[in-house]
């Protein structure tokens, strides 16, 4: 079963999935912003808080055909799993909430004081229990990493996410080193996650790599896959980082030699002017310009399917 | 919107007195591993990580100047102006520089990455000196070139504009050696690039012309001898 904010649904109802999404957020709540390491403008941090807004572009990707978005806002900077039901409830769109630890400058203050073992106990108790009280319960757990080394905190979360998961089931999903990507090597801190994950007796195929098309090495990726683990392709669109066409191509590579079974699509839609109201093409983006661009490149139906229905629905489905 | 802040605040560029001998045509990264973008080593390497789409501006911007290139050099040669190149890599008898092993571009200069396209292949006793990094001056043999032959000031064309010549018209700036940068003969990385690094360098003693310019006031220098500029 895959746990949504609404309660559980069956990996066949998932339907098209964008794994990697913002929905509801506000990074002006980021409990130690000077750990950003640069000066940001308020218009500069994440945030995603219009409700009537959050709907009509919930609504515009459901008749896109899109049917369920993982919501990867973690708890610290506005992760809010009752107006995420609302939300789901006005749109008809599954979201799945996450439970976890972004980077951080955006853990909530109790990761510092509290030991691995008490913020896997947390973490357990959010995904069987629900969160705050509320019963309603993330589908997802989340390990971030912002450096170009896994440590301090994000180690310490990094275990702790170890440990709910192998109680759980559940998959994790990862954010991997941002602005620093080009300090490490093969362009994605996800393989020293895996490795660490791995250590902790985390079944690899559990793991989900993050942002690997910031800087992406097709060998690394490869061998990410090797590993069992799903790469995912979730800043499509931001081609500050990459161009689409890029992106395209390496994902017709990887098809070819045979990875599509590891391959997830999104576009971690964060900020207004990404969204349709703010200019940008939403969680829509995807539908209208990439696909088309992976038909062209002559990736087929079925290989688009189980990107964006198959693997999500095995990814998100409790083990 | 480009803004550039900088030359608000600095002395307006001075003349560049043109003529033989003081001027020379500095081709700078215009051998195989930037030029040659069929199996040049930048584009084998990003034809290997499937990344090759991220370089079509640079590809695209090597082609519009490669003609203009050509007609530089020829131009220099037909004016009695030096014609030096600079080239990121290495001699046979030296180690790769801490950028080159930084980098992983360790191009060896007396191999096929020390060649030329033939538009602007060095002709017999033009000199060519290998850059250890971006900056053509972190080569102590170019500085030295450049003082015995009283060189008071450099056209300069090429590929990377805003990481080489850049730096390079930076370093010549430092030892007061003006430079006049063709700016139809010089190739970016990146379209966004070639505004924002050519509005910036223009402050002390960087110009910028066309090649149409250029061939109007050789024809000029040809004529008087020299061409304030």
């Amino acid at each position: 079963m895959i746990q949504t904010v609404l309660g559980s649904i069956a990996p066949d109802e998932l339907g098209f999935c964008l794994p990697h999404e913002h929905v509801w957020c506000d990074q002006r709540n980021a409990p130690r912003p000077e750990l950003f390491g640069v000066t940001r403008s308020t218009a500069s941090y994440m945030r995603l808080d219009d409700f009537g807004r959050m709907v009509d572009e919930l609504k515009a990707y459901r008749v896109a055909g899109g049917r369920s978005i993982v919501e990867v806002t973690c708890d610290g900077w506005g992760r809010d799993l009752d107006t995420l039901a609302r939300l789901s409830e006005a749109s008809e769109v599954h979201i799945v909430a996450t439970a976890g630890f972004y980077i951080e400058p955006c853990m909530p203050p109790f990761v510092a004081d509290w030991s691995v073992a008490r913020l896997a106990d947390h973490l357990t108790r959010e995904l069987e229990a629900g969160v705050d009280g509320s019963r309603r319960r993330p589908g997802v757990l989340k390990s971030a990493i912002h450096r170009a080394r896994i440590e301090g905190l994000e180690l310490k979360g990094l275990r702790a996410v170890a440990i709910a998961q192998k109680r759980t089931g559940v998959a994790i999903t990862s954010h991997t080193t941002g602005s620093r990507r080009q300090e490490v090597p093969g362009g994605t801190v996800g393989v020293e996650q895996v490795r660490l994950l791995k250590a902790e007796g985390v079944d690899p195929a559990r793991f989900i790599v993050g942002h690997v098309d910031e800087r992406p090495d097709i060998d690394v990726l490869a061998a990410l896959a090797d590993e069992g683990c799903f790469i995912q392709f979730d800043v499509i669109g931001k081609e500050h980082w990459l161009l689409d066409a890029t992106r395209a191509e390496l994902i017709r590579a990887l098809v070819g030699r045979g990875y599509v079974r590891h391959l997830m699509l999104s576009h971690d839609c964060n900020r207004d002017h990404e969204m349709r109201y703010g200019g940008g093409r939403g969680y829509c983006h995807i539908f209208e310009r990439f696909l088309p661009r992976l038909r062209e490149l002559g990736v087929s139906e079925d290989d688009i399917r189980t990107m964006t229905i198959d693997n999500p629905a095995r990814a998100f489905a409790r083990a | 919107m480009l803004r550039h802040p900088l030359p608000l605040l600095t002395r307006e560029v001075p003349p560049i007195l043109m003529r033989p001998g003081q001027t020379w045509l500095l081709v700078q990264d215009m051998h195989a591993p930037f030029a040659v973008l069929e199996d040049g080593a930048l584009a084998r390497q990003a034809e290997a990580k499937v990344v090759a789409r991220e370089f079509d501006e640079f590809s695209d911007g090597l082609r519009l100047i490669a003609s203009n290139v050509a007609t530089m050099v020829a131009a220099a040669r037909e004016s009695n102006l030096g014609v030096v190149f600079t080239c990121l890599g290495h001699e046979r008898d030296q180690q790769p520089s801490a950028f080159q092993a930084a980098t992983g571009w360790c191009w060896r200069l007396d191999g096929p990455d020390g060649t030329f396209p033939s538009a602007w292949r060095p002709r017999e006793g033009e000199p060519v000196f290998a850059k250890p990094g971006w900056g053509a001056l972190a080569n102590p043999a170019f500085a030295a070139f450049l003082e015995e032959h009283g060189i008071r000031n450099l056209l300069v064309v090429g590929a990377m504009f805003d990481f080489g010549i850049r730096q390079t018209c930076y370093e010549l700036m430092d030892r007061g050696i003006g430079a006049l940068v063709v700016s139809d003969a010089v190739a970016p990385l990146t379209l966004a690039a070639q505004g924002h690094v050519a509005g910036n360098l223009a402050h002390g003693m960087t110009k910028l012309r066309s090649t149409a310019e250029l061939l109007d006031l050789l024809a000029v220098m040809r004529r008087d001898g020299e061409v304030l500029v």
